[in-house]
């Protein structure tokens, strides 16, 4: 019997990042689903809880910090957060929100899948 | 809003090298997709570029007209013209004489009309009529762009020609905001003006005018 395919969200207002990211997660053998803004990606949390979270800060609606607030708020377990933005202080926004890692943009695509390959992987163990 | 589309023209080569690396071609699906996001994305990048660049010179003072006698009818049929792949379900309308001549930049112009033409595009989500004037108007020329769109929130009105404004940035449409700031410096050099008469929630008339000849 094989294992369900492990499920990323993937938050980011830009359609192109999104579709380039699910593209290649998809092809890792992940499932992925997309949201626009924070309060998107709250929804889609609820529909169903993803094992990672990949979350760009600035977007409009609901940012990456009103996100993660109320995702924080929502019972447990909580996935863990990987931070993805194009601010010069990626580091210093991926500690406003206590994330688990963070990758600046313009990002390298290998980077972030085996960031995400580690994760699940630390999760599992 | 440079990096955004860096990123993904970026992510999609990678995503290309990745799947050729397999040892086997991609799919050929996934390769069109992956290669008209590069394409577009490196359009964007270059019309950023662009308007940064232009904002540099004008802020060293180093943007120079070079007026040339000019038919500005002409010059909006092409700016129309040029708009029409952009347009969803808007009409797009030409009224004045069949030609009207000043001694203006007619890149620069065409660059001011473009730019008032694709915010009324971009500022009508439901389609509709997009209207440009061209008139004499003593020693004067005016220009409007005038749409059916959502108009400027009375609270942004004041602010629409400051460098890096966006109004409706919620609606995700993209751009760094800095096209009116600079169109209106260029009407402006020409010795013009540049203002929007009118907005309201059923539209907005954006109004040029320029001197036909430099005084």
């Amino acid at each position: 019997m094989s294992e369900p395919a492990v499920r990323v969200l993937v938050v980011d207002d830009d359609a192109a990042i999104r579709q380039f990211i699910q593209m290649a997660l998809e092809g890792s053998g992940y499932e992925v689903a997309t949201a626009e803004d924070g309060e998107a990606a709250l929804a889609a949390v609820r529909a169903a809880p993803p094992r990672i979270i990949l979350l760009d800060m600035r977007m409009p609606v609901m940012d990456g910090w009103a996100f993660t607030r109320a995702y924080r708020e929502t019972p447990p377990p909580h996935a863990p957060i990987v931070v993805l933005t194009a601010a010069r202080d990626a580091g210093e926004y991926a500690g406003d929100v206590d994330a688990d890692a963070f990758l600046a943009k313009p990002f390298n695509l290998r980077e972030l899948l085996g960031l995400v390959n580690r994760l699940v992987q630390a999760g599992d163990s | 809003e440079l990096k955004t589309p860096l990123t993904s023209l970026r992510g999609f080569a990678q995503l290309l090298i990745m799947q050729m690396e397999d040892g086997q071609a991609p799919d050929p699906r996934r390769l069109a997709k992956a290669l008209d996001a590069i394409e577009r994305q490196s359009e964007k990048l270059s019309v950023l570029v662009s308007q940064l660049l232009d904002v540099s010179r004008l802020q060293a003072g180093r943007l120079v007209l070079e007026r040339k006698r000019t038919d500005l009818t002409s010059l909006a049929r092409h700016v129309l013209e040029a708009a029409a792949p952009r347009t969803r379900g808007h009409r797009l309308e030409l009224t004045g004489p069949d030609t009207v001549t000043g001694h203006v930049d007619p890149i620069r112009l065409e660059q001011v009309i473009t730019n008032l033409v694709d915010n009324a595009i971009k500022y009508s989500p439901a389609g509709g009529p997009v209207r440009v004037a061209i008139a004499p108007s003593g020693a004067s020329i005016r220009i409007t762009v005038t749409d059916k769109g959502l108009g400027i929130p009375p609270e942004h009105r004041d602010r629409i020609f400051d460098r890096f404004h966006q109004a409706h940035v919620e609606r995700r449409l993209g751009g760094m905001g800095l096209g009116l700031y600079i169109s209106r410096e260029i009407v402006e050099l020409h010795g013009g003006t540049l203002t929007c008469e009118e907005s309201t929630a059923a539209g907005t008339r954006m109004a040029v005018t320029v001197p036909r000849r430099a005084s």
